[in-house]
């Protein structure tokens, strides 16, 4: 474990910076709802639009919210809903890629199936999909975004699964008689963590895009709730006439979150998965 | 060959009809009641009784998605309420837009990708080579939508280079005779000059907004396999012959490295259907994308449910046609399975 | 520098940068060449073999260097050239034979052009000229069917048929020296031998001088006039075939000589075979490179403290040995 780590600071400085400017976003996350004297949904029409300042520091929005309360709050929010779903979208995956790799048959085939029929279309239709049949509003989005990303997690356990299930070693161990439960227990639950890991870090950052996306087109968020999809709506008006802020510092919020974690899941591959890692002077001497 | 070809085709037939199958149940849950929001608000209860019939919602689920089905393929897609006329037609008018910005937007995409690629293989390890990565990255986290309003911002906004979110042309120009229903090619086949730049300039912003997420994709897949590629013995030996290190990275790493980009082809259409849905909407572009969330914000679904539809369609249509594209260009592949 | 010397390199130092420090690949590795010679390279893999071949042919990249020293051909240092002359030396007066002929040809393009491609690099040819050039080379390495070949692709050849494309291709401009690198080792044991046969034929048509990089004392003991034993970078002792394989005078060339089961009676030496790994090139021991693994008999304070001078051996000027008891170790074959 402390060689993983230290693997993972040598990846260099865009690591480093990735993990550091992630955590302010999870402090702000943290500290602006509980130490910003402004609220996130009060009004104050007597302040509408205004540039940012020492007072507001991201401005104010169209009915004279303050925006980086706004932020902190949307902070909050992506970043939790994106663990959520993320989370549960592993363990129901997990699940579903373990019983079909370690059945095999009919119902390896079915699931399998399924599973290719919700990857038929783009994610972001899917969860279109079934956040509308859920009725708009936050917990259908996040249903919606979670159920699209099972497949890919199921398809990475299963293939994951057979893999291990193959290995010589566990081959051995179950022509000696070990059980299934333990077969899962000590040997391909162990290998799966780092798998769905990286799957869980890549798969992060897309999920806090699509919320806000369903937020954007009215399906996620509702209007005054401060999510960071909704905040950009609800900017574009005063965007085209001057008031660049309302929309400005929600996006990159969420590029500052997504980009930073697939850079951190990109070097946290590159660590579990030793064949992308350096080769030395191999091919040379 | 065509065995192959058949048993493909047959997985993809398999995994369009699982694809609408979950796109239909899905929409069928439903919570409201498509019969009521057809016959209107103030229908009586046997009006509504009435359209339920007529839309054959008594008929049992599997029937009903027959139904569907063989109405969709005869292109019968429902009803649009809201605006009142068959969703077809409304598809059939969208296109148009979306396949000129989808076009304007890949070959920026395809451009920018093959160019980024070039400088980040020849320069690895360089700062330019850390400039096209960090342009990926951005380009993978950034939302379409904010993007093209960051653009708005800047473009119009402020310096007031382009014109604003506007749709197709300036309200002044009127649209060129349609042959191809592609505002630039029919003004330039009718030689109308001033229709062809007004709609270019409106291309623009749209354009790179809906291409700067397919570039920043092609681009990382571009990068990773010619960095992997570079390190062929053969390319080695064509140095040895005598070629320059950017004669080697354009004419024997480019080509090997462009043939796996064939496979993420139905990929880069999912990324296309998705942005397209968000880009259009911020600049007022006339095309699918719009037509999807205004029925969104209608509630009208009729027409969200048949855009689903073809995006399974399409998305599967796509992978058949890059695994053929991928035998034919490929020689090995071409060999083998003859 | 004799008269007819057409490739001489001097003191050549490459470095690897790697995360644990510097690599010492080559350190300070000096050779003559003349008009028509096979010299042989021999040693383990990671004893810097292919990156003296990359160092030859001024292709080390980063994250390596080539540190010092001089590589003359035909009368200039290549070290001195642009990179664009450079270009112009490869694959015309300089070229290469790779060990692995199925990755040493682009996979999606036809034979034939790559093949032409290094004539219309380095000659005035029409394409129509370099076409017929290269069915031309390609019947010259005796490959059936060259027009055939010419419009295939690599993996519709059979791995030595392969190899004699690269033949053709490394043959092409009629080059001064031919740096050949492990050509034999992933192909069977008859296709070896016709390789061998057809390199000897067409490097005596056109006097090329080779340099044969190997592990196989067998194709060195077939093919070559000289030899030279590599270690660690560096190397250990160089002479003619016969003198250097009958009585090795360094210790590893002896320990190499006797791992080879098949050579001859040389059954009788008093080695055991070797044990052990080369030195790690970051972290090499202060006095011989090869001290650790040293099976000469004896306590040796000296190899571990003072690193060996390359030194011509009594009453054989064209012999070298890097060791303090050379004469201990020809007395042992004596």
């Amino acid at each position: 474990m402390r060689r993983t780590r230290r693997a993972l600071l040598r990846g260099g400085g865009a690591t480093v910076a990735a993990a550091a400017v992630l955590g302010l976003v999870v402090a702000a996350a943290a500290a602006v709802p509980v130490l910003w004297p402004h609220d996130a949904m009060t009004t104050t029409f007597g302040s509408i639009l205004e540039a940012p300042s020492l007072a507001h520091p991201m401005g104010t929005d169209g009915v004279g919210r303050d925006v980086l309360a706004r932020f902190g709050e949307g902070a909050r929010i992506s970043l939790l809903i994106g663990l959520v779903a993320v989370v549960t979208g592993a363990l129901a995956g997990l699940l579903i890629g373990l019983t079909s790799g370690l059945a095999g048959g009919a119902v390896d085939e079915v699931l399998m199936r399924v599973m290719d029929a919700l990857m038929a279309f783009p994610t972001l239709m899917l969860t279109m999909a079934v956040t509308i049949s859920l009725g708009s509003g936050l917990p259908s989005a996040t249903a919606g975004v979670t159920i699209g990303t099972i497949p890919w997690f199921a398809r990475v356990a299963r293939s994951e699964t057979l893999r291990i299930t193959a290995l010589p070693m566990v081959e051995a161990a179950v022509a000696l008689g070990m059980g299934r439960a333990r077969l899962i227990r000590a040997h391909v639950l162990p290998h799966m963590v780092s798998v769905l890991v990286v799957q869980a870090t890549a798969t992060y950052g897309s999920v806090i895009l699509s919320v806000a996306a369903l937020g954007f087109l009215g399906l996620g968020a509702r209007v005054p709730t401060p999510e960071w999809g909704a905040m950009i709506t609800e900017g574009m008006e005063p965007a085209l006439t001057g008031a660049w802020w309302v929309a400005f510092f929600p996006g990159l919020g969420m590029l500052i979150v997504v980009t930073c974690t697939s850079v951190l899941s990109d070097r946290i591959r590159d660590v579990l998965d030793p064949r992308g890692s350096f080769s030395g002077v191999k091919g040379v001497t | 060959m065509s065995r192959f070809l058949l048993r493909r085709t047959f997985s993809a037939v398999l995994t369009v009809l699982g694809g609408t199958v979950v796109a239909f149940v899905v929409m069928r849950l439903l919570p409201g009641d498509p019969a009521r929001l057809v016959a209107g608000e103030f229908a009586s209860a046997e009006a509504v009784a009435e359209q339920h019939r007529a839309l054959g919602l008594d008929e049992p689920l599997w029937s009903q998605y027959l139904i569907y089905m063989a109405d969709f393929f005869r292109g019968d897609w429902g009803f649009s309420y809201s605006l009142g006329e068959p969703v077809f037609e409304q598809f059939v008018r969208s296109v148009p837009a979306t396949v000129e910005l989808a076009a304007a937007a890949v070959t920026l995409a395809f451009a920018g990708g093959v160019i980024g690629a070039l400088i980040s293989s020849y320069s690895r390890g360089g700062p330019l080579d850390a400039a096209v990565r960090a342009s990926s990255y951005i380009g993978l986290g950034t939302a379409p939508f904010w993007l093209g309003l960051l653009l708005l911002i800047v473009f119009f906004e402020r310096l007031q280079w382009l014109p604003g979110p506007e749709g197709r042309l300036s309200s002044s120009t009127a649209a060129p005779p349609p042959v191809t229903g592609l505002h630039t090619v029919d003004a330039l086949l009718a030689g109308e000059w001033a229709t062809l730049g007004d709609a270019a300039v409106h291309l623009i912003l749209p354009a790179v907004t809906l291409g700067f997420v397919i570039y920043a994709f092609l681009v990382r897949m571009l990068r990773a396999s010619m960095l992997e590629l570079v390190r062929e013995p053969y390319i080695l030996v064509a140095r040895s012959k005598g070629r320059g290190r950017w004669g080697v990275i354009v004419r024997d790493v480019l080509p090997n490295a462009l043939l796996p980009a064939i496979t993420v082809g139905g990929l880069v259409l999912a990324e296309l259907l998705t942005s397209t849905v968000l880009a259009e909407t911020v600049f007022g572009w006339p095309g699918v994308g719009k037509l999807v969330t205004d029925a969104i914000l209608q509630q009208d679904f009729a027409v969200v449910q048949a855009f689903i539809m073809i995006s399974a369609c399409l998305t599967v249509a796509c992978n058949i046609v890059v695994d053929l594209l991928y035998g034919i260009a490929d020689p090995r592949v071409r060999v083998r399975s003859s | 520098m004799k008269p007819d010397t057409v490739l001489s390199v001097k003191d050549m130092h490459t470095v690897f940068a790697t995360p644990g420090g510097t690599a010492h690949a080559i350190r300070g590795v000096s050779f003559d060449l003349r008009r028509g010679e096979r010299l042989g390279i021999v040693g383990e893999s990671g004893a810097g073999k292919s990156a003296l071949v990359l160092s030859l042919l001024g292709l080390v990249e980063p994250p390596g260097r080539v540190a010092g020293g001089s590589v003359w051909l035909n009368g200039r240092d290549l070290r001195t050239l642009s990179e664009r002359q450079m270009r112009r030396v490869r694959g015309k007066e300089i070229s290469i034979v790779f060990q692995d002929p199925l990755t040493a040809l682009n996979p999606v393009r036809r034979i034939g052009p790559q093949v032409a491609e290094v004539l219309l690099m380095h000659g005035d040819l029409s394409r129509k000229q370099a076409r017929e050039r290269a069915v031309g080379l390609l019947a010259d390495v005796e490959l059936p069917e060259p027009e055939k070949c010419y419009a295939a692709y690599p993996h519709e050849l059979s791995g030595g048929m392969r190899q004699r494309v690269m033949i053709a291709i490394a043959l092409a401009n009629s080059p001064d020296v031919l740096i050949a690198d492990e050509p034999t080792t992933a192909l069977d044991a008859t296709t070896q031998a016709q390789i061998i046969t057809l390199l000897n034929k067409v490097i005596e048509e056109r006097g090329t001088a080779v340099v044969m990089i190997t592990h196989n004392m067998g194709l060195v003991a077939d093919f070559c006039d000289t030899v030279q034993v590599m270690y660690a970078g560096e190397v250990v002792e160089y002479g003619s075939r016969d003198r250097l394989l009958d009585r090795p005078a360094h210790p590893y060339t002896a320990a190499l000589l006797a791992s080879v089961p098949a050579m001859d009676a040389r059954r009788d030496l008093p080695l055991p075979a070797l044990s052990g790994l080369p030195p790690s090139l970051t972290d090499l021991p202060e006095g011989c490179a090869f001290a650790p693994r040293c099976p000469l008999e004896g306590e040796r304070g000296l190899c571990r403290t003072t690193r060996p001078a390359p030194r011509i051996l009594d009453g054989e000027p064209d012999r070298m040995s890097m060791c303090h008891f050379s004469a201990e170790q020809l007395a042992l074959t004596s």
